[in-house]
Protein backbone atom coordinates (compact mmCIF):
# COMPACT_ATOMS: atom_id res chain seq x y z
CA UNK A 1 0.00 0.00 0.00
CA UNK A 2 1.45 3.08 -0.78
CA UNK A 3 2.64 5.59 1.73
CA UNK A 4 1.64 8.66 1.08
CA UNK A 5 3.55 12.35 2.50
CA UNK A 6 3.94 12.69 5.95
CA UNK A 7 2.96 8.90 7.13
CA UNK A 8 5.55 6.08 8.45
CA UNK A 9 7.28 3.55 6.42
CA UNK A 10 6.06 -0.28 7.10
CA UNK A 11 9.05 -2.70 7.29
CA UNK A 12 8.38 -4.28 4.32
CA UNK A 13 8.25 -0.75 2.76
CA UNK A 14 12.22 -0.02 4.44
CA UNK A 15 13.16 -3.13 2.78
CA UNK A 16 12.55 -2.27 -0.49
CA UNK A 17 14.06 0.72 0.03
CA UNK A 18 17.48 -0.44 0.87
CA UNK A 19 16.82 -3.16 -1.95
CA UNK A 20 16.90 -0.56 -4.42
CA UNK A 21 20.20 1.35 -2.73
CA UNK A 22 21.74 -2.07 -3.33
CA UNK A 23 20.99 -2.41 -7.23
CA UNK A 24 21.56 1.21 -7.77
CA UNK A 25 24.88 0.63 -6.26
CA UNK A 26 25.62 -2.54 -7.99
CA UNK A 27 24.31 -1.16 -11.27
CA UNK A 28 26.55 2.11 -10.74
CA UNK A 29 29.67 1.03 -8.69
CA UNK A 30 28.69 4.57 -6.68
CA UNK A 31 27.88 4.65 -3.17
CA UNK A 32 24.24 5.51 -2.78
CA UNK A 33 22.60 7.04 0.41
CA UNK A 34 18.83 7.84 1.70
CA UNK A 35 17.15 9.83 4.16
CA UNK A 36 13.86 9.48 4.55
CA UNK A 37 12.97 12.08 7.44
CA UNK A 38 12.53 15.90 8.59
CA UNK A 39 15.03 17.62 7.72
CA UNK A 40 16.33 20.78 9.87
CA UNK A 41 16.56 24.49 8.62
CA UNK A 42 17.09 24.87 4.60
CA UNK A 43 16.64 21.32 2.69
CA UNK A 44 19.20 21.36 0.53
CA UNK A 45 21.65 22.87 2.76
CA UNK A 46 20.46 20.05 5.54
CA UNK A 47 21.04 17.30 2.48
CA UNK A 48 24.43 18.91 1.61
CA UNK A 49 25.16 18.44 5.50
CA UNK A 50 23.98 15.19 6.04
CA UNK A 51 26.31 14.15 2.24
CA UNK A 52 29.48 15.81 3.72
CA UNK A 53 28.90 13.76 6.61
CA UNK A 54 29.46 10.31 4.57
CA UNK A 55 32.31 8.69 4.65
CA UNK A 56 33.30 9.39 0.62
CA UNK A 57 31.06 12.07 -0.12
CA UNK A 58 32.82 12.37 -3.23
CA UNK A 59 32.00 8.96 -4.40
CA UNK A 60 28.93 9.43 -2.75
CA UNK A 61 25.22 10.26 -3.83
CA UNK A 62 22.56 11.24 -1.15
CA UNK A 63 18.77 11.00 -1.92
CA UNK A 64 17.17 13.38 0.95
CA UNK A 65 13.38 13.29 1.26
CA UNK A 66 11.41 15.17 3.38
CA UNK A 67 7.42 14.45 3.41
CA UNK A 68 6.83 17.04 5.86
CA UNK A 69 7.96 19.54 4.12
CA UNK A 70 7.57 18.11 0.25
CA UNK A 71 11.28 18.52 -0.16
CA UNK A 72 13.44 16.53 -2.38
CA UNK A 73 17.59 16.88 -2.79
CA UNK A 74 19.83 14.92 -4.42
CA UNK A 75 23.37 15.70 -3.82
CA UNK A 76 26.17 14.19 -5.67
CA UNK A 77 30.02 14.38 -4.61
CA UNK A 78 32.39 15.73 -6.98
CA UNK A 79 33.99 12.50 -9.02
CA UNK A 80 30.28 11.40 -8.91
CA UNK A 81 29.41 14.45 -10.70
CA UNK A 82 31.30 12.50 -14.31
CA UNK A 83 29.56 9.92 -14.48
CA UNK A 84 26.09 11.54 -13.14
CA UNK A 85 25.70 14.84 -14.53
CA UNK A 86 22.73 17.28 -12.82
CA UNK A 87 20.38 16.80 -16.00
CA UNK A 88 20.14 13.18 -15.05
CA UNK A 89 19.25 14.15 -11.22
CA UNK A 90 16.64 16.47 -13.00
CA UNK A 91 15.26 13.41 -14.54
CA UNK A 92 15.29 11.50 -11.75
CA UNK A 93 13.68 13.93 -9.23
CA UNK A 94 10.89 14.67 -11.72
CA UNK A 95 10.46 10.72 -11.65
CA UNK A 96 10.15 10.75 -7.73
CA UNK A 97 7.73 13.88 -7.85
CA UNK A 98 5.15 12.29 -9.97
CA UNK A 99 4.63 9.52 -7.46
CA UNK A 100 5.25 11.60 -4.98
CA UNK A 101 2.00 14.01 -6.15
CA UNK A 102 0.07 10.75 -6.41
CA UNK A 103 0.92 10.38 -3.29
CA UNK A 104 3.41 7.56 -3.26
CA UNK A 105 6.46 8.01 -1.41
CA UNK A 106 8.59 4.64 -1.54
CA UNK A 107 7.25 3.98 -4.56
CA UNK A 108 8.69 7.22 -5.80
CA UNK A 109 11.91 6.48 -4.26
CA UNK A 110 12.25 3.02 -5.22
CA UNK A 111 11.87 4.43 -8.83
CA UNK A 112 13.97 7.36 -8.57
CA UNK A 113 17.33 5.44 -6.79
CA UNK A 114 16.94 3.07 -9.39
CA UNK A 115 16.95 5.20 -12.50
CA UNK A 116 20.29 7.13 -10.64
CA UNK A 117 21.70 4.15 -10.94
CA UNK A 118 21.06 3.07 -14.70
CA UNK A 119 22.07 6.98 -15.11
CA UNK A 120 25.35 6.39 -13.27
CA UNK A 121 26.12 2.90 -14.99
CA UNK A 122 29.23 2.83 -16.91
CA UNK A 123 29.16 0.65 -20.23
CA UNK A 124 31.19 -1.90 -20.99
CA UNK A 125 33.94 -0.56 -23.20
CA UNK A 126 35.86 -4.01 -24.30
CA UNK A 127 39.25 -2.06 -25.68
CA UNK A 128 39.38 -0.07 -21.95
CA UNK A 129 42.07 -2.43 -19.85
CA UNK A 130 42.89 -5.08 -22.32
CA UNK A 131 45.76 -3.63 -23.28
CA UNK A 132 46.66 -1.49 -20.94
CA UNK B 1 -50.05 -22.41 4.33
CA UNK B 2 -51.32 -19.21 5.22
CA UNK B 3 -51.24 -17.91 9.13
CA UNK B 4 -53.22 -14.84 10.45
CA UNK B 5 -51.41 -12.18 12.06
CA UNK B 6 -53.64 -11.68 14.77
CA UNK B 7 -52.50 -15.43 16.35
CA UNK B 8 -49.82 -15.71 18.28
CA UNK B 9 -48.51 -19.21 17.52
CA UNK B 10 -49.34 -21.67 15.19
CA UNK B 11 -52.74 -23.09 14.93
CA UNK B 12 -52.33 -25.97 17.18
CA UNK B 13 -49.50 -24.73 19.49
CA UNK B 14 -49.53 -24.07 22.83
CA UNK B 15 -49.90 -20.19 23.39
CA UNK B 16 -46.36 -18.45 23.59
CA UNK B 17 -45.33 -16.53 27.06
CA UNK B 18 -44.70 -13.22 27.14
CA UNK B 19 -41.72 -12.85 27.67
CA UNK B 20 -40.37 -10.38 30.66
CA UNK B 21 -38.91 -6.50 30.54
CA UNK B 22 -35.57 -7.89 31.57
CA UNK B 23 -35.87 -10.66 28.69
CA UNK B 24 -36.07 -7.72 26.26
CA UNK B 25 -33.35 -5.87 27.26
CA UNK B 26 -31.37 -8.60 27.37
CA UNK B 27 -32.07 -9.69 24.10
CA UNK B 28 -31.68 -6.34 22.96
CA UNK B 29 -29.03 -4.82 24.81
CA UNK B 30 -26.89 -7.22 26.24
CA UNK B 31 -26.81 -9.95 23.26
CA UNK B 32 -25.03 -7.15 21.28
CA UNK B 33 -22.63 -5.63 23.94
CA UNK B 34 -21.34 -9.09 24.17
CA UNK B 35 -20.88 -9.84 20.77
CA UNK B 36 -19.25 -6.64 20.91
CA UNK B 37 -17.23 -7.33 23.94
CA UNK B 38 -15.79 -10.43 22.02
CA UNK B 39 -14.82 -9.18 18.97
CA UNK B 40 -13.14 -6.78 20.62
CA UNK B 41 -11.17 -8.97 23.13
CA UNK B 42 -10.20 -11.55 19.83
CA UNK B 43 -8.96 -8.39 17.92
CA UNK B 44 -6.30 -7.69 20.92
CA UNK B 45 -5.15 -11.06 21.60
CA UNK B 46 -4.75 -11.04 17.73
CA UNK B 47 -2.86 -8.17 18.05
CA UNK B 48 -0.96 -9.06 21.00
CA UNK B 49 0.08 -12.73 19.07
CA UNK B 50 1.14 -10.95 15.87
CA UNK B 51 2.79 -7.88 17.59
CA UNK B 52 2.75 -4.42 16.02
CA UNK B 53 2.43 -5.95 12.15
CA UNK B 54 -0.22 -3.88 11.47
CA UNK B 55 1.33 -0.65 12.81
CA UNK B 56 4.13 1.12 11.06
CA UNK B 57 7.41 0.29 12.69
CA UNK B 58 9.28 3.31 11.87
CA UNK B 59 6.28 6.23 12.15
CA UNK B 60 7.84 9.77 11.86
CA UNK B 61 11.79 8.01 12.76
CA UNK B 62 14.50 9.50 9.77
CA UNK B 63 15.23 6.39 7.85
CA UNK B 64 18.84 5.91 6.65
CA UNK B 65 20.26 3.66 4.51
CA UNK B 66 23.76 3.57 4.29
CA UNK B 67 24.13 6.56 6.26
CA UNK B 68 25.14 7.90 9.80
CA UNK B 69 21.65 8.41 12.32
CA UNK B 70 20.27 11.57 12.89
CA UNK B 71 19.67 12.68 16.36
CA UNK B 72 18.43 16.10 16.45
CA UNK B 73 18.45 16.21 19.99
CA UNK B 74 22.18 15.61 20.68
CA UNK B 75 23.26 18.02 18.04
CA UNK B 76 25.06 21.09 19.34
CA UNK B 77 23.72 24.35 18.72
CA UNK B 78 26.69 25.26 16.43
CA UNK B 79 26.33 22.51 13.98
CA UNK B 80 22.26 23.06 14.04
CA UNK B 81 22.97 26.63 13.21
CA UNK B 82 25.45 26.07 10.74
CA UNK B 83 22.92 23.97 8.88
CA UNK B 84 20.31 26.79 8.89
CA UNK B 85 22.86 28.96 7.34
CA UNK B 86 24.00 27.10 4.47
CA UNK B 87 27.33 26.36 6.37
CA UNK B 88 29.38 23.34 6.31
CA UNK B 89 30.01 22.10 9.74
CA UNK B 90 31.40 24.32 12.01
CA UNK B 91 34.21 23.26 14.01
CA UNK B 92 34.45 21.76 17.36
CA UNK B 93 35.18 25.75 18.33
CA UNK B 94 32.29 26.81 16.16
CA UNK B 95 34.80 27.85 13.42
CA UNK B 96 33.23 28.06 10.07
CA UNK B 97 35.36 25.36 7.83
CA UNK B 98 33.78 26.05 4.48
CA UNK B 99 31.38 28.09 3.16
CA UNK B 100 28.12 27.28 1.23
CA UNK B 101 29.34 28.47 -2.33
CA UNK B 102 32.45 26.25 -2.35
CA UNK B 103 30.06 23.38 -1.37
CA UNK B 104 27.92 24.07 -4.21
CA UNK B 105 30.66 24.39 -6.58
CA UNK B 106 31.59 20.71 -5.06
CA UNK B 107 28.73 18.92 -5.02
CA UNK B 108 25.81 18.52 -7.53
CA UNK B 109 22.36 17.56 -8.21
CA UNK B 110 18.88 18.37 -7.76
CA UNK B 111 16.16 18.93 -6.32
CA UNK B 112 12.59 19.66 -6.18
CA UNK B 113 9.18 20.12 -4.53
CA UNK B 114 5.82 18.86 -4.34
Amino acid sequence: MPVPAGEGVRPGEARDLERAVRVAEELSGLTFSLFLGESEGDARAFAEQRHADLAAPEDSVLVMCDPEHRALEIVTGERVRRVLDDFDCRLAAATMRTSFLAGDVVGGLTTGIQQLGQAARRPETLHTGRFA
Amino acid sequence: MLVPLDTQTLPGWPPAPNPSALHVLGLLVGAPLVVILLIAVLTRVHHAVKGNAGVPGVANAPIWVNGRRVEPSTQDGASRQAIENGYHAAGSDGTETQDDASSSEQTGGAGARW
